[in-house]
């Protein structure tokens, strides 16, 4: 059905691109949009617009965010040898609202899916290399291996600096002792993991993944074999 | 009224694709209905039912409701019929296994059954998922017996390939190889070695071609040649995106 208003229409269009709405559910939006107050609609606009004006990405760790570093980069109260992977800044979210971590992350911005044509030259995988090793080359990979870390990457802190205030200097860099892998247990999650697995082989870091297998309230008797095999897999000491 | 069957088949994962906040859209290939997309209703969610047997390779037997009139099926249950041990713990295994799926989807129509391929990628998948030393050459094995399935298989002779000296060709057009003195019209030049490797791959039954060793030099001609051949028949619908990444993916893979 096309609207008889052209302004009307172009809404519908424009919000009919976003991800997961399709042109009957942009059409409902449209209608619930025409029957707000001014104020509301200027309100969401004005997000709108804002996200991309006010919005950048950490440079460390790629999270959307207002500041550059950001909060959590800055933050002279995380454990700065910790890093979290995760593919996607609500991930990032995620992990926070369980108040379970307190490390930096890394957002790789997607994940290696060689069936939708996204390979690791698409994510923040080298950064994620280098800032465990800075001397890690940058552009495109296929010029051989990673050079060997420096033993000397960063200076060592004292490690009563993690409890001080919070002040306008950055936190010194400590070096990175684990990397978190917390992709998505699936296929693509689990090429990512392996890619970066072997990518990070040569540097003296621990790598561990977020456990995989049932999810709490589910029932082994219906979980499927390969989910109950990770589980298996995956167990720990009670 | 419009028809609604109750499908019960097994099949492959072929795809995914996430399709509104909960649900998902899947390509399977099926032995009974041959390739057909499904739409699993709250695949996305932690809980969902369909658990790990959505992922792309997996082995599955699966339910839906098919009505003719729609493009989409609704899938109501899906199991697995057998899990792999290796296949998603390794790199190369993964990218080798998901080439093999992207490659049936690519090539195979909507709904025209074929067993045999459908028996052709379960046998496959599951010799890469035991393999321990050589996965690579399964990848060209399985190129080679797809194109079978589809009509253009190989033609290759004994006495020709017996007849190459040093070097020879391969027929793009026929898939058969040809002494050095007898050119196809469209052909590649190739070493004996690897021309007898081709020629093996191209006939030996998946247990023998596992045993096959072939030098790294040579494995790369073989690939050029296994490539050049499908790209010859199937030219457009030849899928580059997973090329692409993969070649992002080799370095470290190799390692
Ligand atoms: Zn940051």
């Amino acid at each position: 059905m096309q609207f008889t208003s052209e302004s009307v229409e172009t809404l519908v269009e424009e919000l009919a691109k976003l991800p997961t709405i399709g042109r009957k559910t942009a059409q409902r939006l449209t209608n619930h949009v025409l029957k707000m107050p001014r104020a509301e609609v200027e309100a969401l606009a004005s997000a709108l617009v804002d996200v991309k004006d006010q919005v950048m990405q950490c440079s460390t760790c790629f999270v959307v965010t207002d500041q550059d570093p950001c909060p959590i980069c800055s933050s002279h109260r995380r454990s700065r040898a910790t890093i979290c992977v995760v593919e996607e800044s609500s991930d990032l979210l995620a992990i926070e609202r369980t108040g379970d971590y307190n490390g930096l992350y890394h957002v790789l911005g997607g994940v290696i899916s060689p069936l939708d044509g996204v390979g690791p030259d698409d994510l923040r995988i080298r950064e994620l290399a280098q800032r465990i090793d800075p001397s890690f080359p940058d552009g495109p990979s296929g010029d051989g291996a990673p050079d060997a870390p420096s033993s000397d990457a960063a200076p060592d802190a004292d490690a009563s600096d993690t409890d001080a205030p919070e002040g306008d200097d950055a936190p010194e860099p400590v070096p990175v002792e684990e990397v978190i892998l917390a992709v998505n247990p699936n296929v693509e999650g689990d090429t990512t993991a392996y890619y970066i697995a072997q990518l990070l082989e040569p540097f003296d870091v621990a790598l561990t993944r977020i456990a995989r297998g049932l999810p709490i309230g589910g029932d082994l008797e219906y979980a499927d074999e390969a989910t109950l095999a990770r589980a298996l897999e995956g167990r720990g000491a009670v | 009224m419009a028809q609604r069957d109750i499908v019960r088949t097994e099949a492959v994962v072929l795809r995914g694709l996430d399709y509104s906040e909960s649900s998902r859209i899947v390509t399977l290939l099926t032995r009974e209905r041959g390739k057909i997309a499904v739409l699993a209703k709250g695949a996305r969610r932690t809980k969902s039912k369909f658990g790990a047997t959505l992922q792309p390779m997996a082995h599955t037997q699966v339910v839906f409701y098919y009505k003719p009139t729609r493009s989409l099926q609704m899938l109501s249950e899906s199991s697995h019929v057998s899990t792999y041990r290796t296949l998603s713990d390794d790199l190369l295994k993964i990218t080798l296994g998901l080439r093999m799926v992207e490659l049936t989807d690519a090539l195979l129509s909507d709904e025209n059954p074929q067993p045999s391929i459908f028996e052709l990628l379960v046998a496959v998948l599951h010799r890469l998922d035991a393999e321990e030393e050589r996965p690579r050459v399964l990848w060209p094995f399985f190129q080679l017996r797809l194109a079978e399935a589809l009509g253009v298989a190989p033609a290759i002779r004994r006495d020709r390939v017996e007849a190459i000296d040093e070097v020879g060709w391969l027929s793009l057009a026929d898939g058969g190889v040809y002494p050095i003195d007898a050119r196809p019209s469209t052909a590649r030049k190739a070493s004996r070695t690897a021309l007898r490797a081709y020629a093996v791959i191209a006939r030996a039954r998946l247990s023998a071609v596992r045993r096959m060793h072939m030098e790294p030099e040579v494995h790369r001609t073989v690939q050029e040649l296994v490539d050049a051949y499908l790209r010859h028949h199937f030219d457009e619908s030849i899928p580059d995106r997973c090329r692409t990444v993969l070649a992002q993916l080799r370095d470290v893979a190799a390692s």
